[in-house]
Parts: structure tokens; sequence; C-alpha cells
């Protein structure tokens, strides 16, 4: 007991000395005002607040966004919450960002009000925000006092509708489709799977059960699903991951005819398409979400103005297209629309 | 008094009453170290991120928020300390949250008045509450599985009376709860002080709080001697699930919205301010204030590596890392 | 060399005991604990139970102290005949145990085992809080008076020693107990030092007035501390000795059944055989 003084100082430090190190991996950030027209891009500096990356479709948008940053020489830091389904934690995040300066933000909300109170207070420091791939939701955005300055995304309720399509002119009307959700709840599950339904409208659905975005989960729900409909001719899974879960039970139980389909174009997804493992998915260009989400970001940031509403591609990636798809990953097989580039002063 | 001798070798002596215990003899004493390494490491943190980032970290804005982020874990903490001072552990907190957010969704949605919904949440945690400690102190099963199938069941009965949808709560109210604060002190800080001082007297003032920590150190003797361990058991439990129920009125405020899905991060993280703030796992011992300070320092830790800049990853090794050292130090001061 | 046997039937009480049994049964499913025991301690006496494992003597310290109830016979407390059907009414008629186990909860300090589940409060209307500084003062009373030395009542009992410990748990019964203070082996697990200091405060015990039974397998103990001395065996009281009359050979002879003693007798309600 004598020395219990000594060994907790001498604990303590080493508590000190290696939090110490850590922070040193990353580097320190320059206070930097933000404001003023056509700021110069080395001084802008952008922040990212995406889901979770732990998610393949979320670390590709992480890398479009640094794509978008390397090309234009801004300074851009991503942050996540530790989980895909951490609303709080998310919040968190974004408090602790919203006090250090950025210039713009770049936001995927979990759910579309968790966020908002920490963009209230954003907005009302003036700093543009930029939502992408999951809407926050207006009129609570609105009473907290926030303001959106461009959402770039796809509709996702048009995404499961295109998915819908192909899978209809695939089976034909009269075939049974297990759908598989992601968390229960989540508001881009739900208007994949809504949007699913209208686009494949006429065939018979099983489900939908909530895999939580997790393959494993999905694996287990798709064998569910087999066990207790037999007559089950395709799947539907709101994300890509989830496919994959499904494909694998549906070769484990050798049923080569199933026809899987997911939501994301992940590269692994793009590779099981071409494989046959997966029919298709409906490819959201992670990619060219978070590049543009940045440049709109560098946009505001110099004071100009932005379209408010920028359609990221979406395109259906099958047997057909898959192979071009691969070769342009992560860009779309085909040409898309690009507002922001012009608006950047260099 | 002096010191005497009697004839049988024996000496007598009396203590001088209360406040008199030198602080050397303090300093000395074990249980002041696990209580008290928490309140020691967040001042060393603290003063780290301060000297790492002067003009970033200690801003009122970022207090601010590490305070804010830190109102509901550290509710959940108070509830989470009652139950491990009696040996038990409630895995259910997370989860009993979200069945009283997703109660006061309900009325919300059905356009019940403010109050009434927040009754909804409280009420709703505190049933759950006391079906956990009904089913460990009467019916003896271990309070692990318990809590665990209340994990599930809270969680399944919120996705049921939700229909897994979300429920959009915008109120005026709640939304100056959330936002305001007094100098940097948030409100929902301010709410959490405020139970963290009525836990701490509980603990320490009334008889409750001795039976709580005697039913944990040694249930049996405590029977023997007469103390209720039954309605004890169940106490901590309800308290616990209460607490939850009052933190989900909060996290409704905060995020705008009633939802769903359980956020196991709140259970995790409740455990760990727990043992950071010096009670054992074997229960028995410990005070409100270790745990309280230990579910600030681990949001602290988070937001400080954030605003350093150290890379997603890293971070979670950096907390991970934290807590195991935390706890071999408390573990050490025995 | 043989022992004579000689006569245990036992006399009747001198005085009025604090506590008395005549002709306790207890049967425990199909195993007979206790026979048609009959015994008792007075007042300002230590009074041993010894005897072999399974002679009884836990079984018939647990009626006494309204752990268990007996199936026939009747305990009777300063005259009066008693019924405990648990352990608290056998506490408040002023009947303590001082179990093997102690009863401490380690991680309570001195004051707070003294009087737990007895504590002292400030009644505030809507609430009772601990009146600490009054339970810390007559938990310190409570040690001075027996001669107890601890430092600080303040200290946990986790840091203490053995015999300080049992010091600590007799105290307690001591200090709540009006007339009987029952104790299990409290010397089984302690040092030669420790033991004669414990023994001391058994003394000091018996000195304030109050009945001690001691249960304990140490025949020197028995005879250097004790004034009655029982002895059981298979469940019935093979005799009952001023422990000044008889000697160690002779307790041993009794408890195995060397020597046969005598069943339990009420001279004054007639022989009972």
């Amino acid at each position: 007991m004598r020395h219990l003084r000594s060994r907790h100082v001498g604990a303590l430090a080493v508590l000190a000395s290696g939090a110490l190190v850590l922070a040193a991996c990353g580097g320190s950030s320059d206070d930097n005002g933000g404001g003023g027209d056509a700021k110069p891009l080395s001084e802008i500096k952008v922040a990212g607040v995406v889901k979770g990356l732990d998610n393949p479709f979320f670390i590709t948008i992480k890398d479009g966004m640094e794509a978008a940053a390397a090309e234009y020489g801004i300074q851009l830091t991503v942050e996540a919450a530790p989980g895909l389904n951490d609303e709080t934690g998310q919040a968190n995040k974004l408090d602790t960002l919203a006090g250090q300066g950025f210039d713009c933000f770049v936001v995927i909300p979990i759910s579309s009000n968790n966020l908002t109170q920490g963009l209230g207070k954003i907005s009302q420091q003036g700093i543009p925000i930029v939502n992408i791939d999951s809407p926050v939701d207006p009129a609570g955005l609105e009473a907290a006092g926030g303001k959106i300055n461009a959402f770039v995304g796809t509709d996702n309720t048009a995404a499961g509708a295109k998915g819908g399509a192909v899978m209809k002119e695939v089976l034909g009307e009269d075939a049974t489709v297990g759908l598989v959700a992601g968390l229960a709840g989540n508001v881009t599950s739900n208007e994949r799977i809504d949007g699913f339904q209208e686009g494949a409208a006429g065939m018979t659905f099983d489900g939908p059960i909530n895999a939580d975005w997790d393959t494993t989960k999905a694996l287990d729900a798709a064998n569910a699903m087999l066990a207790s409909n037999p007559d089950i001719s395709g799947f539907f899974a709101a994300n890509d991951q989830m496919a994959q879960g499904i494909a694998q039970a549906v070769e484990q139980a050798g049923r080569s005819d199933i026809r899987v389909m997911g939501v994301d174009g992940i590269e692994a997804i793009l590779a099981d398409i071409a494989a046959g493992k997966v029919y298709g998915s409906v490819s959201q260009y992670p990619y060219v979400m978070g590049l543009l989400g940045v440049e709109a970001c560098i946009v505001a940031a110099q004071g100009g103005t932005v379209p408010e509403f920028v359609e990221s591609p979406a395109v259906v990636i099958t047997p057909d297209n898959v192979d071009k798809a691969i070769a342009d990953f992560p860009l779309p097989p085909e040409a898309y629309e690009n507002p922001f580039a012009t608006l950047i002063q260099r | 008094m002096t010191p005497s001798v009697s004839g049988s070798g024996v000496t007598v002596q009396t203590v001088t009453p209360d406040t008199a215990i030198p602080w050397r003899i303090r300093l000395k004493d074990p249980y002041f170290w696990a209580n008290w390494t928490v309140v020691a490491a967040f001042i060393v943190f603290f003063a780290l991120f301060v000297a790492l980032e002067p003009g970033n970290f200690l801003t009122a804005f970022n207090v601010n928020s590490i305070l804010t982020a830190a109102a509901v874990p550290a509710i959940l903490t108070l509830g989470q300390a009652f139950v491990i001072m009696t040996a038990g552990i409630d895995l259910s907190n997370a989860a009993v949250l979200t069945l009283g957010a997703v109660s006061f969704g309900l009325g919300f949605a059905n356009g019940y008045p403010l109050v009434v919904c927040m009754l909804m949440a409280i009420v709703a945690g505190l049933i759950a509450g006391l079906i956990n400690g009904i089913l460990v102190a009467i019916f003896k099963i271990a309070d692990f599985i318990v809590t665990l199938g209340m994990l599930s069941l809270a969680g399944g009965v919120a996705l049921v009376i939700s229909d897994a949808r979300p429920v959009q709560v915008i109120d005026p109210f709640l939304a100056r709860m959330a936002i305001n604060s007094i100098w940097v002190v948030p409100i929902l800080m301010i709410i959490a002080l405020v139970l963290l001082v009525i836990a701490q007297f509980v603990l320490t003032q009334t008889r409750f709080g001795t039976y709580v920590l005697a039913t944990g150190g040694d249930s049996g003797v405590a029977r023997a001697m007469g103390v209720n361990i039954k309605k004890i058991k169940i106490s901590v439990y309800a308290i616990s699930g209460t607490l939850a129920g009052v933190a989900a009125i909060l996290t409704v405020a905060r995020i705008g919205s009633a939802e769903p899905a359980v956020n196991t991060t709140f259970l995790l993280n409740s455990v760990a301010a727990v043992v950071l703030g010096g009670v054992s796992l074997f229960g028995g011992r410990g005070n409100m204030i270790g745990p309280f300070v230990g579910a600030i320092l681990l949001m602290m830790i988070v937001n400080g590596l954030t605003v350093a800049g150290v890379p997603q990853y890293y971070q979670y090794i950096a907390v991970g890392v934290i807590i195991f050292l935390s706890a071999i130090l408390v573990r050490n001061a025995k | 060399m043989t022992m004579m046997s000689r006569d245990y039937t036992v006399p009747p009480p001198p005085a009025q005991p604090s506590i008395e049994a005549r002709n306790i049964d207890k049967a425990f499913g199909s195993v007979q604990a206790l026979k048609d025991v009959s015994m008792w301690a007075l007042p300002g006496e230590v009074t041993a139970i010894i005897g072999d494992n399974g002679a009884g003597k836990s079984t018939l310290i647990k009626i006494i102290a309204g752990v268990e109830t007996a199936d026939g016979g009747e305990v009777l407390l300063d005259g009066q005949q008693v019924n405990f059907t648990k352990p608290e009414s056998a506490r408040q008629a002023g009947i303590e145990t001082v179990y093997q186990t102690l009863g401490l909860v380690e991680d309570l300090t001195i004051w707070q085992n003294l009087f737990l589940n007895r504590e002292i409060v400030r009644n505030w209307g809507i609430t009772r809080t601990l009146n600490k500084s009054a339970m810390r003062s007559q938990a310190t009373e409570m040690l001075d008076d027996l001669d107890v030395y601890i430092p600080s009542v303040k200290a946990r009992v986790r840091g203490l020693s053995g015999g300080q410990r049992q010091a600590v748990a007799i105290a307690r019964a001591a200090g709540w107990s009006s007339r009987v203070v029952i104790m299990d082996e409290p010397t089984a697990a302690l040092g030669v030092r420790e033991t004669a200091k414990v023994e001391a405060l058994i003394g000091r015990l018996r000195d304030k007035g109050l009945a001690i039974i001691v249960i304990s397998h140490n025949f020197d103990q028995v005879l250097r501390v004790s004034d009655q001395v029982w002895a059981m065996r298979q469940g019935r009281v093979m005799a009952g000795l001023r422990a000044a009359e008889t000697s160690g050979d002779e307790l041993v002879a009794l408890i195995t059944g060397a020597v046969a003693g005598a069943t339990t007798v009420r001279n004054e309600e007639g022989l009972v055989d």
C-alpha cells in the first residue's frame, strides 16, 4: 500500500503518453475562419459526416469525397458514427465538428432527424450544408433553424422501382419475390422496399423481413423464407451486403434458379454479378455522390449558389452491363451530369 | 483521550468522530483510490486535450458539445451503478430506453400532451425494470439472463408498438430543452446532474443506500441481518429502468424523433463507465460520482480524439485501450 | 483406567435461567436431530454446549435463535414460554447469535456493520436520512464498553484481522442483545493470542449479566471459560455439569459414549426417561 501513490502516478503517466502517441497520429487542424467570397481552394476546409465506415457503400462515398478533395486541393475531414445505427453517436460527431471552423458540411444522417439540431446550429453560424444520399427531414430542420443548400442523391424509392422493374421483366408477374429489409424503421430501407414493390407491381411478395443491413442475418432470413416458402424464385435486399448473404443461402440450398438483387453497387457485388451468384444490383454510385457532394460544398464555401436538388446516377447493373461497370468502377458505366464542376473557381 | 493499558493487555482508544481522518490515511485507503482514479484520469485527459488543441478543445462550444453528448449516458450510468452495486447487472437499459422513446412517440403521435408522453416513457421504463427485478429477486433467475432477455423483449415490443417506423417529434419545449444551456452547461446535463445529486444522496444518506451496498457485499449476511434482499434487488432494477425512461425523453428531445432502433453503444458505455468509476462488478462498494465522471470521460475522449484529428479507426482502439488500462488501475487499488 | 460412571441426573437450575429448553424434539425428514433435549443457561454465566459432529448442537442453537422451530417441547425465556417463528422475533426478544461465518459485510465499515438494519435515522417527514455521527459515536462506545481495540470505527471490515472481526461480530451481538448471546465456535479460526483476547471479551460479556451460550470443540477452552457445560450425543443431552466439577477426560467420555450419561430429567415435573 505504501507504493500505491507512485504506482498510480506511473500508470497515469503511461495512460497519458499512450494517448499522446495516438493523438499524434492525427494532425492538428489550423483554426481558420470561414466565409469570404471566392476563397482560395487551399484554404477551404470541408467536413463530412457519414453513416458508418464499416460498410463498403459509405467507404466508397468517402473515397469519392477524398477524390474531389484531392482534385481541388482542399482540406477534408470525414467522420462517422461507430455503427450504422448509432444515431446519437453520429449527432455527437457532428456537434464536435460544428465548432471547429469548417467552411462547409457534407452529411448523410442515419435517420431523417438525428442530426437536425446540430445542423441547425451550423446553419445559424452561416455555414452551408450539403446533404447526400439519405435526406434530412425538411420540416424538422426548419423548426431547428437549419437550412440545406443542396441535396445530392438518388431517390431511394426510384432506385427500388428500377430494381423491381428488372425483376419483373426477368421472372414474370407470376413469381414470388422474398423481400429483405435493412434496419427496422430505417427510411432508406423502407423507401427501397416500397419502391421495389411499386416497380414490380403484380408480383407476389414474401416479407419484408428485417436483417439490419447485416450479411449473416440476411443469410438466416433467406433460409427461413425458403423453408417456409419454397416457391420463391427471387430475392430483393435493401442493400448489397445483405444480397451477398442471401446469395450464399441460395447457393447452399442448391437453388441456382433463384434471382437475387440488391441495392448499392459495391465493388464486391459487381464481381458476384459477373460470377453469376447475384443477378443484379441497383447501383447508386456512392463514389459519385461523395464527389458531387464535396464539389457542391466547395461551390457553396466560395459563396456560389448551388442547385438545390441534384440527382446522382442510379443504374441497374445486370450481367448485361456488369463488365463495363467493373471496368469503370467506381464511376458509372454511363455518363452523368455534374453541375458543380463549372461553378468552382480555381 | 489518552490510551490506557488495562490488565488484560488491551488498550482503550477513542476516535474523534467524523471528519478527522487525516489525509495521509485517506490516501492509503484503496477504496479512496478506486473511487477517485476516474477523477484523476479525467483531469489527465482533459489537460492532455487542452494541451494538444488549445484553440479548439477548450472552447465554450466544444465543452458544451461534450456535456450534451454525455447527458444521456450519464443518466443510464447512474441506474447501472445501482444495479451493479448489488452485484447484479442490467444489460437491458439501452433497449428499455428505446422502449421508453417509442412509448413517448406513441403518445405524441396520438396528440397527447407532452407531460403525458413523458409519463408514458417513464412508466414504460419502470415496468420493464420491475419485471427485471422480480425475475431476479423472486424467481431467482440470473441477472445476466433476465436482462439479456429483457434486451430482446423490450426491443421487440418497441418495434411492435412503433411498427418499426420512427415518429417525428417536433416540439418547442423539447427543442429548447435540448438546445439551451446555462453558461456552457446544457440543460440536458443539468438534468443529469440533478439526478446525480439525488442518487448520491440516496446511496450515502439513506438506509436504502446502505442496504444496496450490503446486498452486493454479502447478500447472505444482509439477509441474516434482516435486510429485505428481495425488495432491494427489485428496487435497483426498477431504478435502472425508470432512469432509462428518463433518458429516453432526453434522447427524443435531442434527435427529434422516437426511433425504434436499439443503440447498444449506450449499454456498453454504461457498464464501462460504472467500472471506470470504481464500482466493483462484484458489488458492495462504490459511489455515484465516479461512474458519472466516467461517463463524461468516455464522451470527452471521443470528442478529444475527433478534435485532434485522430483517424476514426484509431479512436476505437484508443477508447478500448483506455478502458483496459483504467480497469487495471482500478483493480490494483485493492 | 475406567471412568467411574457417576450420577448424571441434572439438578434443577440454581436460579431463574435466562433461557431454558424443555424436552425439545426436532426431526429433519427421517433423521431425529434432537430427542427430548432439555438444558438451561443462567444470566451472568457462560454456558458451553459440546458434542461431536451430528450431536445436535447447531440444531439446538437454531431453535433457540428462532431459525428453526421445534417439533415438540418448549423454550422459555426468563421463565416465559416463547415460540419464535423467525430469527427476527428472537432478536427482538433479546437473543443474538454470532455465527461461524460471522455475518459481517466486508466492504462496509465497522459502524455500518454494527448498525446494519438498525440504523439510527433523522426523520425529515418525507424521508429519513442516516444519522452517521450518532452511529459512529455509539459504535465507538459499544466497542469501548467491551475493551475492544479498533483504531477507527470508520475502517472497513475487510482490513481487520480475524480476531478483530470476531470482536466486532461479538460486540454487535452484545450491543443489541438484552439477554442471550449465542456463539458458534467463536475462536475456531483464530490463533492463540487472538483466542485469548476473544475469551477475555466473552468474560466481560458475562460480567455484564448476559447469558452466553458457546458451542466449542476445544475442551480446554470450555473448562477455562464456561460455568456450565452441556454434553450432547446423538441428539440427546448426556449430562449438564458445572465446569468446575468436571474434567476434559470426562467430557470426552460423555460425548463419545464411553460413559453412560443420563437422559435429561426434570426434577420438578417428575422424571422423564
